[in-house]
């Protein structure tokens, strides 16, 4: 069974933190997804993942809905990645360059295009590709966790995959050219 | 169907949320567009994707390593909130403790504190209040409580003292509240009692089973007679609500709380950990409660939230001591008007306040040792009257008399202070008619009218 998120999160801040583990487990994926899209560097995706569950985790207290908890993880992931970005290109003296991803790791496993393609789609496509294929639920249990009807969820699930098909192809076009 | 609506049912299509009619609608129409069997390949081929990147995903140990940097971060918070370290020892100590019993997770907790501290601050605090508060309200209800503890203590001396070498001592409570709210209550120690019958409160002293005397006030006092940590106890409700407002106030108390399953329910576990600031080479540090860095653990039920269970430790030298446990709580159960009432025996020596004597000033000049030494004095040549006049007792009974006469000085030592009392202590040795020799501090105070010393404890 799903635990509802709301629940877990109640159960921390009444003195359990155990029960985040269940937020890290369900959630590290999409994390890890996302993060691989922004940095595209192995190492740097692991200690942003750890950053960001240990900042959720002090910031708890702070969420005031816990039905978002997803969303507002990203958001705290988002920013964990664009300080790494900034101290990297600040080590390696571009400081003027933008944010962009670092050069594609070696790792010829990593599809590092299509994990770019989600972190950069807008909020709520990028939400429900991560929970649908990052977290592994059903159009049914995201609706239930975002507490939206199905048909929305679908509806952005169709939109999240056009945009996606769209990002990939202009990055292949980019190549060939 | 036209494209257009194909294409929109595509991805219910692939997520195989679709009806039967619709699908085979769906099947038939991919069959003949190749259109749509296109659209339908590049949403597959992106389905497949996803689906195969997620397994790069999985990071080895993400978990152990988040617990692992928030405990880290969690000592680096206290070690900026809680200056100085000493702290951190206790923590240690606290980490280690078998009562608390902590897997990482608990010890987080813990950490958290504390409520000490956390979600830290804000958070937990905010649960623990919410924890006694509910307690408070639960206790509020009650119209008796009995009960039993045991705590480390000289079983003569007074109710707050403790230490942390002595043997336990029961201690037993009893509180009533009639239904025309008077209250009543009793707290007794092997050689002490003390009782407020609803009009009065009176403590009585028994050495040798033989009580010698009492001190009354007739105006009721409060439970904190006891002391403040001791008389609340009682009152659970007080103590609870002196707790709650403590966690209000100083939010950086440490205290946290936790969920414990005991004999399949759940209990609510708060432990709260005070840091005196009594120096360590103090005197009184440790002889009382709050002269103490103590770990005090309350466990209500989840469901009644009444207080259950309490223990209090001190710690010491990294060490965790457990100084006081209730073994028996009982509420709202029977309690006979007897346990009340208080037999006085008529050769009582009665509690009195220093009166201004004539020749005051002569003994109002006297300094905390020449005050001691006068004291001896009296007691070796046998003169009760002179003797009267360093203590509080109304008369001295034959049982002291015959134990104080003839005692020789063997030294007197220099008085010091302790930050806890506002008296002197003057270390004396003495030996005694039966030749033991008997080694201690003498208490001696003058914050009465008459501004003379008198003995107040340590003899």
């Amino acid at each position: 069974m799903v635990e509802n998120d709301q629940f877990i999160i109640r159960q921390c801040l009444d003195g359990r933190p155990d029960e985040f583990r269940h937020l890290i487990r369900q959630y590290q994926s999409g994390v890890m997804a996302f993060l691989t899209g922004r940095l595209r560097d192995r190492n740097l995706v692991d200690e942003a993942a750890q950053e960001t569950f240990v900042r959720a985790y002090f910031k708890l207290s702070t969420l005031r809905n816990p039905e978002k908890f997803h969303s507002w993880l990203i958001g705290i992931a988002d920013r964990v990645a664009k300080e790494q970005l900034r101290d990297r290109n600040k080590v390696l003296g571009l400081e003027n360059v933008k944010d962009s991803p670092c050069e594609e790791d070696t790792d010829a496993s990593e599809d590092y295009q299509l994990k770019e393609a989600v972190a950069m789609l807008d909020e709520p496509y990028r939400q429900v590709v991560l929970l649908r294929f990052y977290s592994e639920k059903s159009c049914q249990q995201i609706a239930e966790t975002l507490n939206v009807p199905i048909g929305t969820v679908t509806k952005q699930l169709s939109r999240a995959y056009e945009k996606l098909r769209e990002f990939l192809e202009d990055k292949n076009d980019l190549r060939e050219a | 169907m036209d494209c257009m609506q194909i294409k929109e049912k595509l991805i219910q299509y692939i997520e195989g949320l679709l009806q039967d009619d619709e699908k085979i609608l769906i099947d038939n129409h991919l069959v003949e567009c190749c259109e749509c069997q296109e659209e339908l390949n590049a949403l597959m081929e992106i389905q497949e994707r996803l689906l195969l990147s997620n397994r790069q995903n999985q990071s080895a140990d993400l978990e152990n390593k988040v617990f692992d940097r928030i405990i880290c971060e969690q000592n680096k918070r206290l070690k900026k909130t809680f200056k100085p370290n000493p702290w951190l020892e206790n923590w240690r100590s606290i980490m280690k403790s078998r009562i608390t019993r902590l897997s990482i997770a608990t010890a987080l907790v813990f950490a958290l504190m504390i409520s000490i501290s956390i979600f830290y601050k804000s958070e937990t605090t905010a649960t623990a209040q919410d924890v006694l508060s509910e307690a408070v309200k639960a206790a509020s209800g009650l119209n008796s409580v009995h009960m039993k503890a045991r705590m480390r203590t000289e079983p003569g001396d007074n109710f707050a003292s403790i230490g942390l070498k002595n043997n336990f001592v029961p201690i037993e409570m009893w509180k009533k509240v009639d239904q025309d709210g008077k209250l009543r209550w009793r707290v007794e120690k092997p050689m002490r009692v003390l009782v407020m019958d609803g009009e009065t409160t009176t403590l009585l002293t028994k050495p040798n089973e033989t009580i010698n005397e009492a001190s009354r006030s007739d105006v009721p006092r409060s439970l904190g007679y006891l002391d403040s940590w001791m008389g609340r106890l009682l009152d659970v409700q007080g103590l609870l609500d002196s707790e709650l407002q403590q966690a209000k106030d100083k939010p950086d108390r440490q205290a946290h709380l936790t969920h414990e399953e005991i004999n399949g329910k759940d209990k609510i576990i708060l432990e709260v950990d005070m840091q005196t600031n009594i120096p360590d080479d103090d005197y009184l540090r440790n002889k009382f409660i709050s002269e103490s860095d103590s770990l005090k653990v309350y466990q209500f039920d989840s469901v009644t939230k009444l207080l259950e269970d309490f223990k209090v430790y001190v710690i010491d030298k990294g060490q965790e001591i457990l100084v006081f446990e209730i073994t028996d709580i009982a509420y709202n159960a029977e309690i006979s008007d007897s346990v009340f009432v208080l037999d006085i025996p008529k050769d009582v020596s009665w509690f009195t306040e220093p009166q201004t004597l004539p020749d005051n000033e002569k003994y109002s000049k006297m300094t905390p040792k020449e005050m001691a030494a006068a004291f001896f004095d009296a007691c070796s040549k046998g003169d009760w009257d002179e003797l009267e006049k360093f203590t509080t007792m109304s008369n001295i009974n034959q049982e002291l008399k015959d134990q104080f006469v003839g005692l020789e000085v063997i030294s007197l030592g220099e008085p010091f202070q302790s930050k806890g009392y506002s008296g002197w202590f003057v270390p004396y040795k003495v030996k005694i008619k039966n030749g033991e020799t008997a080694e201690w501090n003498l208490a001696v105070r003058n914050d009465n009218k008459a501004k003379r010393y008198v003995v107040d404890g340590g003899f």
